[in-house]
């Protein structure tokens, strides 16, 4: 879990700023996973994750350059720009709403983990994604991106309590949708 | 900590002490040490949701996305690299202008055996440049 202090992300953006290929290369290795993480799990569709990854990476290089330590670490700017592409495409599904949810399975961890488990993945995937906007969030930040409550609150723009309020609610939500689960 | 905010915490972040708030992950265990019994019925419930959403499937940066993140890196504007003095771009122009010199006046020599030497050397020596002329062109 993320903690506070000091910005662990400072010398290789600094690096990447100067054009040092092996900070490019360190910063894609640490940031790519999260970032595609963070987007599957805010938009439950595994090509659209790859966009918003790669748009990300895009204002990081156009940014670096000029990033400046401050309050916010490296890491917490990227999940506020990832956050915003998400939003921008979340809106444009609530806009023009498809007939279909695309309900891809994602083929290799299905292969690997047996098709049970794969279904059950995609079963827990949709709740996660049936879930409102602000604790589905919520619950990506704090669990699977493992943000500090400090951090996470922050990115939403909320107070701590309010934070916690969403993820007790996401969670509830959760295991209502999921009750049968637990029975079998 | 009492019962009550045990139970917001792990109703809130799950049942995985790592996943608690820093500054009251202490205050949690020790309750959870002192009140077993109660810490673990609460700890239940949080662990069921914790396990559901491990199986949210991983998705896996591929390496065609690694190679598409790292081409979109803009290429770094490089000021254009200082010719070395002592090779020119336009030396390998000046040196095969002498051998197509050389062999010109070498094939005049087989048709005419004309021993003109000097008449090569010659022309070689004005199509290099002198090193005095590489220094100052580099």
């Amino acid at each position: 879990m993320a903690r506070e202090g000091t910005d662990p992300d400072e010398d290789v953006v600094r690096r990447v700023a100067r054009g040092d290929q092996a900070a490019v290369q360190a910063l894609v290795a640490r940031k790519l996973p999260r970032m595609l993480s963070l987007a599957r799990r805010m938009l439950g569709d595994p090509a659209e994750a790859e966009d918003v990854a790669q748009e990300v990476f895009l204002r990081v290089w156009k940014h670096a350059p000029s990033w400046k330590p401050g309050k916010a670490r490296f890491d917490t700017w990227m999940h506020r720009v990832a956050l915003n592409l998400c939003y921008d495409r979340l809106r444009s599904k609530r806009e023009h709403p498809v007939a279909e949810p695309p309900d891809r399975p994602d083929p290799a961890p299905g292969a690997e983990r047996g098709l049970e488990a794969a279904q059950l993945g995609a079963r827990v995937e949709r709740a996660l994604q049936a879930l409102p906007e602000r604790q589905r969030e919520a619950i990506v930040l704090c669990h699977y991106q493992e943000l500090s409550n400090i951090e996470a609150a922050a990115l939403l723009g909320i107070s701590v309590e309010a934070l916690e309020s969403l993820l007790s609610r996401g969670r509830r939500a959760l295991r209502a949708a999921l009750a049968d689960m637990a029975r079998s | 900590m009492d019962a009550q905010r045990f139970e917001s915490l792990t109703a809130a972040y799950g049942a995985d002490p790592a996943r608690w708030p820093q500054a009251e992950r202490e205050a949690a265990l020790a309750f959870q040490r002192e009140h077993r019994a109660q810490a673990e019925r609460l700890l239940f419930e949080a662990r069921m949701i914790d396990a559901a959403l491990a199986e949210v499937p991983i998705q896996v940066a591929t390496a065609d996305l690694r190679e598409r993140v790292l081409a979109s890196v803009p290429r770094a504007k490089t000021k254009p690299e200082r010719r070395r003095h002592f090779m020119p771009a336009w030396l390998p122009g000046a040196g095969l202008a002498a051998a197509c010199a050389v062999g010109v006046l070498a094939g005049s020599m087989a048709v005419e055996r004309v021993a003109a030497p000097v008449q090569a050397d010659q022309l070689v020596a004005e199509a290099a440049p002198t090193m005095d002329e590489l220094e100052v062109a580099g």
